[in-house]
């Protein structure tokens, strides 16, 4: 079992019109043993813009601090807000520093501009390579299962409840299918004027 | 030459060569592990296939890509799907080799029971067969992730999943291949419903919707997985109709 | 006792001549093996068999989907009727997830399988090695009653199981199996596995979420319970493995074995199983979103 497996966990982000959903899972485990079942891999950055790591937690949350610091650094030396552009940038430099020792997390960003409220989401791998389509991605243990299904659910200029919707139903759907995630799940839906947290019922085995 | 710390380069550089040469070739390793180690019957042809069961029809679905190393293509059309009679389909990925010759054991046993019993094996008795026949070779297995498909003395449409070695299972739907990881999600969504809640009222599955299904998954895999692509193969079989096949375009790329 | 033996077919083929190896791979292609002598191809060259599979099909090979199924828990144990209205008899619960490592292969796999009328395996490691040899210890059994015109003890049953596997040690089966039932000498449980050991247990649990099974079968099983108490255990032992391991999980199938007949009990989805047990103790397990 790799080291990108061995806590197991799944993000997912999908992009709308004027909003943007990310949904993890809830498991932390052990290689095989549930340690815990109340660790969501979604963070906060800036008001809109969520910060989703999946792959070895130890490192995740190191690279949480460190984007939390420099993030808090840039808006006290610029004086203005954060775009979700420049959080994901500032991720993918950071990986990229550690490109011979790397962090062993595959980071996604998704976030709405903070003043034209444009949606934006990415993923990257661990040394900081971002891909940024104009629908959805998906980082962590049940990847390609998700890709999967959101192919099927995506469609273009959602709205922020179709785009709920359809995030949680590829997130089930993929949880189904992955051993290593799971155990509940939660979704938050960023809508220019509010973060809205849903917790959903999944299977607990 | 001999070594002295007189000359600690020569002692480092002897050192890593030691090193590397070890590393290349352990003195644990005998001679016959090394060329078991080093020989390698199988290759892998990419390429998915997938079916869906329902009341009284059987959806059976596969691209037509045959791919090497999950780069080149070598064939654009090769059948992935293998009508072995007038209820059964046989559907593989993996080592092309592979698939052909269990092809080849299951139609000389099926022509064989014709023989003997004068009528056709029902596709209960040939997936049992086909399970008994992936676990003789155990120990030097089909590179093969089969699907046996079709109608059942009592109408119903079948499918039967296996694993390399025969592990055998009745299903409702089933993946295999490079696109496994994707389809089967989507049909447990799609076919399954496993994220609607009970009170939910689902729609039946009828023939129209589990052949746009099989449809659509290809779609999905072609677009996300390299293996996967050029056409759809899609063979119908419903209980007293003839076997229907048709093809539709698919990604090239 | 007939064992199934071994034949080398890279052994002799360089020995015969070119008709006689078109004949013999003709018969091969037309015709079941005699299945007294099950013929297992080994790969060529004298290629150890468990380590050409472990390169080609193992969890480090290139073969990411067509990896072997395998995972989970399995338990059984014996308890006597605590009232006159209960039967006793033996319990096996199992889970009915296979999975390939991370990927969850089926959610619907029937880990026990019938032996005879009143025995049952159940099934962990290898899914095919399981499923394969089962039957062959199933058919030794039916040819057993017909020969002796007397039900095989669970005892003799085991035993023949476990010889088989022997026979194949080295070879990479990986099986490990519970074999339960009721015969003259009452009920019995025999731990058989693939190298080779057998043992007879009241109480036993295999696969990797064995260890949770085995913490709530300590804790709660009684040598005397009611049948509702003993199959409500062999339930909560399985859900309670499903929720710490991450290789178990599906719905929860039950076989109950009384003295007069084999019943199987519909499954029951083990994740509606663990909300009803949180409701029951009260306990709140959804998750809260905080801001942060």
């Amino acid at each position: 079992m790799s080291i990108m497996s061995y806590n197991g966990g799944t993000v997912i982000a999908m992009a709308g019109k004027e909003c943007v959903c990310v949904g993890s899972d809830l498991r932390i485990g052990e290689q095989m043993t549930t340690i815990a079942t109340n660790q969501k891999k979604i963070y906060k950055v800036a008001d809109k813009i969520y910060l989703g790591l999946g792959g070895f937690h130890s490192d995740t949350q190191t690279v949480l601090n460190t984007v939390q610091f420099r993030k808090s650094l840039y808006e006290l030396r610029e004086n203005r807000k954060i775009k979700p552009k420049v959080v994901a940038t500032m991720v993918s430099n950071l990986l990229y520093q550690h490109r011979f020792g790397p962090y062993f997390t595959e980071p996604l960003v998704a976030g709405l501009d903070p003043i034209t409220n444009e949606p934006y989401i990415c993923g990257m791998d661990t040394i900081g390579c971002i891909a940024a389509p104009r629908d959805f991605v998906a980082v962590g243990t049940g990847q390609e299962y998700l890709l999967g299904v959101c192919e099927g659910f995506w469609r273009e200029n959602m709205g922020p409840d179709e785009l709920f919707e359809a995030t949680s139903q590829a997130l089930l759907s993929g949880l189904e299918r992955d051993a290593a995630s799971g155990w509940g799940a939660v979704v938050y839906t960023i809508t220019k004027d509010r973060v809205n947290m849903k917790t959903i019922k999944a299977r607990m085995d | 030459m001999t070594l002295s710390m007189d000359n600690p380069m020569a002692v480092m550089n002897a050192f890593k060569s030691a090193m590397s040469q070890v590393r290349a070739d352990p003195p644990w390793r005998d001679a016959a592990r090394k060329h078991g180690d080093r020989w390698n019957p199988y290759s892998f042809e990419g390429g998915s296939t997938a079916a869906i069961a329902g009341e009284d029809f059987v959806v059976v679905g596969s691209d037509t890509r045959m791919s090497q190393f999950e780069v080149n293509v070598m064939f654009r059309e090769a059948e992935k799907i293998h009508v072995l009679n007038d209820s059964i389909i046989l559907t593989t990925s993996g080592f092309y080799g592979d698939v052909l010759q269990l092809k080849r054991v299951l139609e000389s046993r099926l022509h064989k029971y014709r023989f003997d019993y004068r009528t056709d094996m029902t596709v209960d008795l040939c997936a049992e067969m086909l399970a008994r026949n992936l676990y003789y070779k155990r120990f030097f297995p089909y590179y093969t992730g089969a699907i046996l498909a079709g109608i059942d003395e009592k109408g119903r449409g079948a499918v039967f999943s296996y694993d390399p070695i025969g592990c055998i299972e009745r299903l409702q739907y089933s993946a295999s291949g490079a696109a496994e990881p994707m389809i089967i999600p989507f049909f447990d969504c799609q076919v399954g419903q496993v994220t609607v809640s009970k009170e939910t009222e689902k729609p039946a599955l009828t023939l129209e919707r589990a052949i746009s299904l099989v449809k659509d998954a290809f779609r999905v895999a072609a677009e996300r997985e390299t293996s996967t692509g050029d056409k759809i193969h899609l063979v119908v079989a419903a209980h007293g109709k003839p076997i229907h096949q048709e093809f539709l375009l698919l990604r090239e790329d | 006792m007939e064992m199934p033996s071994l034949r080398m077919s890279a052994r002799d083929e360089s020995s015969l001549r070119d008709d006689e190896t078109f004949a013999m791979n003709k018969a091969k292609l037309m015709s079941e093996p005699n299945p007294d002598r099950l013929f297992f191809e080994l790969p060529p060259r004298g290629i150890a068999p468990k380590e050409f599979v472990n390169t080609h099909f193992g969890p480090q090979s290139g073969a990411k989907n067509l990896q072997f199924r395998k995972g989970t828990t399995t338990l059984a144990f014996i308890y006597e009727p605590k009232t006159e209205a209960d039967k006793g008899g033996i319990i096996i619960a199992v889970d009915s997830r296979a999975s390939a490592g991370e990927y969850i292969s089926s959610k619907s796999v029937m880990k026990i399988l019938d032996i005879s009328d009143n025995m049952v395996a159940t099934m962990a490691g290898g899914a095919a090695d399981c499923q394969f040899w089962t039957r062959i210890v199933a058919k030794y059994c039916s040819l057993y009653e017909l020969r002796e015109k007397s039900e095989i003890t669970v005892s003799a049953a085991s035993k023949y199981f476990a010889n088989v596997l022997y026979g194949y040690r080295g070879m990479g089966l990986s099986v490990g199996s519970m074999v339960a039932g009721y015969d003259k000498r009452g009920p019995a449980i025999f731990k058989v596995d693939s190298e080779g050991t057998r043992v007879s247990l009241r109480l036993c649990s295999v696969g990797s979420g064995s260890l949770s099974a085995y913490g709530v079968l300590d804790a709660f099983y009684q040598p005397q319970m009611t049948d509702e108490e003993a199959r409500a255990l062999g339930r909560r032992a399985i859900m309670h493995a499903t929720y710490r391991d991450a290789g178990s999980g599906g719905v929860c199938n039950l076989v109950h074995i009384t003295p007069t007949e084999k019943i199987r009990l519909p499954s029951v989805d083990v994740s509606e199983l663990l909300y009803e047990f949180a409701n029951e103790i009260g306990r709140d397990i959804a998750y809260e979103p905080q801001e942060d």
